[in-house]
């Protein structure tokens, strides 16, 4: 199975008056079509920015963007202008945000505005779908607004958005995600300002949509526990790079890394001898980044080395990652790789 | 046994203002009865959704609402006139969702500080400022930070100092409205032992409020679970998490699993709250529980169950 979206070395860097931050150092990402990812960190470790500097979403006056290789459905990004990315976003990747207000435009009947998104993918797939133009709008509409499990859909399509309470309007973004018949959705943090039983009804819809259609989906949260829900591959992220990658059974049962280590120990459940351990410290301020690894400051098992050089990604063992590879390829039935890699001097063997 | 605070069928009512655009004067019935009380050196945790009144239960405990109707008693004292009611701050002090919305930004946190002991009628300058070296000390800051800012802090350290201000003047009992919910994983971890190591030190009370149920577990001896202005589900914690009786509860414990790799999402109650500015006439719960029954519809059952556990619901 080929991938659909390939990031290597992505560095996002923004001039500040204060000087240039480095918000995303060395990340390198893929995707497969019908394959959640998940990407998972504290505010301000850069997730929303590789997302988002994924679909080319920065201007280009105030940030650099820099990859090695950029490959999303087949085009090269590298090289991409902002009409070529206009013809990506909005059908083939699509995207759902955190907030549903802002996302949708208040003085437009939900209906309007489903409408506005079926009509451009049809003016844009005309050459491969002729005469499906004006036709049957209405009727998809009601489709989707009754796939995503709005009720009523013949009277709601007619309501603006502040008539709608907050786990419905969140399912008219993503009806309207899923207008383009998207081949990738990009959802950033979609359940984190919903009720937890809300939450878990839209976790439940994007994981049926995702699975029915095929698509590839990337999921950004700050929450471990709708990560788990919801994803195949996970990719921990702290300080703008990612610290540990790998499928969601093996980064969850046995974490590699000392931050998502303490991470996991730090969860109220998972206090089974009544007392919960924190990490100390507090992230790193972008604008000094400390030398080195950027946890070695909050680390206990930090090392002389993680203070001079930054470690780079390499697998958490062999004999570890061949036994995960079979397991992987006897559940999904395909011969994808999936290591389990971390970047943590711990695991090298030279350090050792 | 004695306890700190005592609620007798709590309610409150606001009303919205009609006008062009809002229409006629509707009421939101935000708590419906609430019946609650607390032991020294306990922790009661409220939890529930947004919109449900456990902030609005804590704003009444504070004395910054007047209930509607309903009896709240501190001690033996009956709280029913404003004067009384301002009297509270001696018994119950607050810490708040956000702790830069809650600090003024122009006070070093000297000043932040300062203020309760001069309320307090503390008037020798170096006794306050021993007090509050010493406050500073205990939430885990450095002395040397009190002539600082709040915008020179982060968010965590911010949230300490709404700590500090909430110990300083010895209440009895600190009502923490969502007071990690800002805040990253790893801070919130930070926040909650140092709310741990307070009550161990001072034996103090907390009424811990927020919507994140497994934090709530991990912190308290009692919950209430509050759905729509009403309490469904109380008791104490091994109780209520081990035998959930109401379907809310079950609901709701379901959903805050202990965290695994591909776990199920499982049956999700269907629907969403009712709108508040109607009050039910049955159960809360009735238009979204999977067992509702015909009584369920006609009339609201009472928080019945003996000192351990409580519940509202016809079929218990």
């Amino acid at each position: 199975m080929s991938d659909i979206v390939r990031v290597k070395g992505l560095h996002v860097t923004f001039s500040t008056f204060n000087g240039p931050v480095q918000a995303v150092r060395d990340v390198s990402l893929r995707l497969a079509a019908g394959e959640i990812l998940g990407i998972v960190g504290e505010s301000g470790c850069g997730k929303s920015v590789t997302v988002q500097a994924m679909m080319g979403l920065w201007p280009t006056a105030i940030t650099t963007v820099e990859a090695a290789e950029h490959t999303v459905l087949g085009h090269d990004c590298r090289s991409f202008t902002e009409s070529d990315w206009r013809t990506l976003r909005g059908t083939d990747i699509a995207m759902v945000f955190q907030d549903p207000m802002t996302a949708l435009n208040p003085i437009v009947t939900i209906g309007k505005q489903l409408e506005e998104v079926i009509r451009l993918r049809q003016k844009r797939r005309r050459s491969d779908q002729k005469g499906a133009m004006t036709e049957g709008i209405a009727e998809e509409v009601i489709h989707l607004l009754r796939q995503v499990g709005i009720p009523e859909p013949e009277r709601r399509r007619n309501q603006y958005p502040h008539e709608l309470s907050g786990g419905m309007r969140q399912r008219v973004v993503i009806a309207m995600a899923l207008a383009g018949k998207p081949k990738i959705i990009l959802a950033d943090e979609p359940t984190t300002a919903l009720d937890v039983t809300t939450e878990a009804q839209i976790l439940l819809l994007l994981q049926k949509l995702v699975r029915e259609e095929g698509m590839g989906m990337i999921i950004i949260s700050h929450n471990l526990r709708v990560i788990a829900r919801l994803c195949d591959r996970v990719a921990v992220m702290y300080a703008g790079t990612i610290i540990e990658e790998g499928s969601i059974e093996t980064v969850l049962t046995s974490p590699a890394h000392p931050y998502l280590q303490g991470l996991l120990s730090s969860l109220p459940e998972s206090a089974t001898d009544g007392r919960l351990t924190a990490i100390e410290g507090q992230p790193p301020d972008s604008y000094h980044m400390p030398t080195g690894c950027a946890f070695h400051p909050r680390c206990h098992k930090a090392m002389r080395i993680c203070a001079r050089i930054t470690p780079t990604n390499s697998n958490v063992s062999d004999e570890y990652s061949k036994r995960e590879r079979v397991q992987h390829v006897r559940e999904h039935q395909q011969t994808r790789e999936c290591p389990h890699q971390v970047s943590c001097w711990l695991y090298r063997p030279e350090v050792k | 046994m004695d306890y700190i605070w005592q609620t007798e069928g709590i309610t409150k009512e606001f009303n919205t203002p009609g006008g062009i655009f809002s229409g006629k004067e509707k009421t939101v019935y935000a708590l419906n009865g609430i019946s609650l009380q607390q032991a020294p050196g306990e922790t009661l945790g409220i939890v529930g959704e947004s919109g449900c009144g456990k902030s609005t239960f804590g704003r009444v405990l504070m004395g910054l609402y007047a209930p509607t109707s309903g009896t709240l008693r501190v001690g033996n004292q009956l709280i029913d006139t404003e004067t009384a009611r301002k009297t509270l701050h001696h018994t119950f002090q607050m810490v708040f969702q956000d702790p830069y919305a809650s600090l003024n930004p122009r006070m070093t946190v000297r000043q932040t500080l300062e203020e309760p002991l001069r309320r307090m009628g503390v008037k020798e300058a170096t006794v306050r400022s021993e007090r509050i070296r010493g406050i500073l000390e205990q939430v885990g800051l450095r002395p040397s930070y009190s002539e600082r800012y709040p915008h020179e802090f982060s968010g965590g350290q911010r949230q300490r100092v709404g700590i500090a201000r909430a110990l300083i003047s010895n209440p009895s009992c600190i009502i923490c409205d969502e007071p990690i919910s800002a805040l990253d994983v790893s801070i919130q971890v930070q926040i909650i032992t140092l709310l741990e190591r307070l009550q161990t030190d001072t034996n103090i009370s907390y009424v811990f409020i927020s919507h994140d149920l497994s934090m709530v577990r991990y912190l308290s001896h009692r919950i209430a679970v509050m759905y729509l202005g009403y309490v469904v589900e109380e008791g104490t914690t091994d109780e209520l998490y081990n035998h959930p009786l109401h379907p809310y509860t079950q609901a709701l414990i379901r959903l805050h699993q202990p965290i695994a790799p591909r776990m199920p999402i499982g049956p999700v109650p269907q629907g969403e709250v009712p709108s508040p500015l109607q009050k039910p006439k049955g159960c809360p719960f009735a238009s979204r529980c999977p067992e509702k029954e015909e009584r369920c519809m006609e009339a609201w059952p009472q928080l019945t169950g003996n000192d351990v556990h409580r519940v509202a619901c016809w079929k218990r």
